[in-house]
């Protein structure tokens, strides 16, 4: 048999079957296209987003040591002294929190598990509290001889 | 019943579901470049840092106002009025500067803070005449600060002459001086010196010998807790000369009023901070 003739022939050929495997085959293909492609999504945003809570977490550390230095810059304490920083609502379209322990600062992604913690360093006391993300104040009580976080 | 025609669907549906996810890649790597964004906005984020530097630039603007008002004034009132003035002067031009970059600074005297000059001019012992008593051992100021303390020996009849530093919380440190050398003794019976050919005259507030070189035996002062007393200990067995200036009353054989320094309140608004204090200027006082 040639194979032309081989090519034209369709005899124990089921367009039906030939339908099904194509459509099956390409389903297959696509979907592996489809779980993939979420996966690297998926695992960029988690990324994306640790790299954003630990910019912020460092950004309020340095924040709490500057307005320290500022502190005992001289020999009296400061009558007043507010530090203010615009810090963005939501990161990756997710919003989080920023605890403030007595030396340390942990950012924290809501409702999820992404947790990122900065050490802070010192001399005022740091009042321990929780704030939701987005710009906040760092103001010092001379009468405690702490610094103190809230939302701005 | 499918034609080959129909069956690029498949394909279309591929494309569509690839390009959502590259849409989504998109939206999430957008908010990664905002971080980074804001990442670099941290480090020129320096507005307390700067704030410190002003405070620097301060102390040294009006510390030179104040040895100037010394320097070209006699009476101490003169001296006050000279140091407000100079004081005012620097405000205004602070003020006029920092607005330019949307910044409101303040500056203004708090309080003169008025003290006495105590000076032995002429060659003599360190000792101090009490009604008539020569003492070798005598306080030359109790509770004070101090600024400027020069002294220059010229002979020595002994290697017991002390000057005695005790600060606040107690604690005593001993400047011995020995032919060629200073010695300091701190609290704890631990000795550092300094020597030299050219000791003299010796900046005990500075840490400076014969105006030239440092000693660091003598950055002790930063460490005495203050206020603190003064204390001249076998001052017969040496003779020379010296003066410095305390901000309140002392002994000594010359004594006149002068000023020692100023406090300034300080205000500085700007869109991230918000800042009050008072600065406490003295210059050359150990810090």
């Amino acid at each position: 048999m040639r194979i032309s003739e081989f090519l034209e022939d369709d005899r124990g050929v089921s367009r039906m079957i030939g339908y099904l495997l194509t459509v099956g085959i390409a389903m297959v293909l696509v979907s592996g296209l489809f779980l993939s492609g979420g996966l690297l999504v998926s695992d960029q945003r988690d990324s994306t987003m640790r790299t954003q809570l630990d910019v912020i977490g460092n950004r309020v550390a340095g924040s709490l040591e500057a307005a320290d230095r500022l502190v005992n810059s001289t020999e009296r304490d400061p009558r007043n002294l507010v530090l203010s920083r615009s810090l963005p609502d939501s990161i990756v379209e997710t919003s989080y929190t920023i605890e403030i322990n007595s030396d340390n600062v942990v950012v924290e992604e809501s409702g999820g598990p992404l947790a990122v913690t900065v050490n802070v360093e010192t001399n005022a006391t740091l009042s321990p509290t929780e704030v939701r993300g987005g710009p906040i104040e760092i103001i010092y009580d001379p009468a405690s001889n702490e610094l103190e976080v809230i939302r701005g | 019943m499918v034609t080959t025609d129909e069956r690029g669907q498949m394909l279309l549906i591929g494309g569509v579901l690839l390009a959502v996810a590259i849409v989504a890649l998109g939206i999430v790597f957008n908010g990664a470049v905002y971080t980074s964004v804001l990442a670099g906005q941290g480090q020129h984020d320096l507005s307390a840092d700067s704030t410190i530097e002003l405070q620097q630039d301060l102390r040294q603007m009006i510390g030179d106002g104040v040895r100037h008002a010394v320097r070209t004034e006699s009476k101490l009132n003169n001296q006050q009025d000279e140091v407000e003035n100079v004081v005012a002067g620097i405000a205004a031009n602070l003020s006029t500067y920092e607005a330019q970059s949307n910044r409101l600074v303040n500056v203004s005297v708090n309080a003169t803070i008025d003290g006495e000059y105590i000076a032995q001019n002429s060659t003599g012992n360190f000792t101090y005449n009490d009604s008539g008593t020569i003492k070798e051992n005598w306080t030359m100021g109790s509770d004070v600060r101090v600024r400027d303390f020069s002294v220059n020996v010229t002979g020595t009849s002994g290697d017991d002459f002390e000057i005695r530093i005790t600060g606040d919380d107690g604690e005593t440190y001993t400047i011995n001086l020995r032919n060629s050398t200073v010695r300091v003794i701190d609290p704890s019976g631990h000795v550092t010196s300094c020597s030299g050919t050219d000791l003299y005259p010796i900046d005990l507030t500075g840490a400076m010998l014969g105006n030239e070189s440092r000693c660091n035996a003598l950055d002790f002062f930063e460490r005495v807790e203050p206020p603190y007393d003064i204390e001249i200990v076998n001052g017969d067995q040496v003779t020379g000369k010296y003066t410095l200036t305390i901000d309140t009353s002392g002994k000594g054989p010359t004594i006149e009023d002068r000023l020692y320094g100023v406090t300034v309140d300080l205000i500085y608004h700007s869109p991230s901070i918000d800042y009050n204090t008072t600065l406490r200027i003295a210059p050359g006082e150990p810090t």
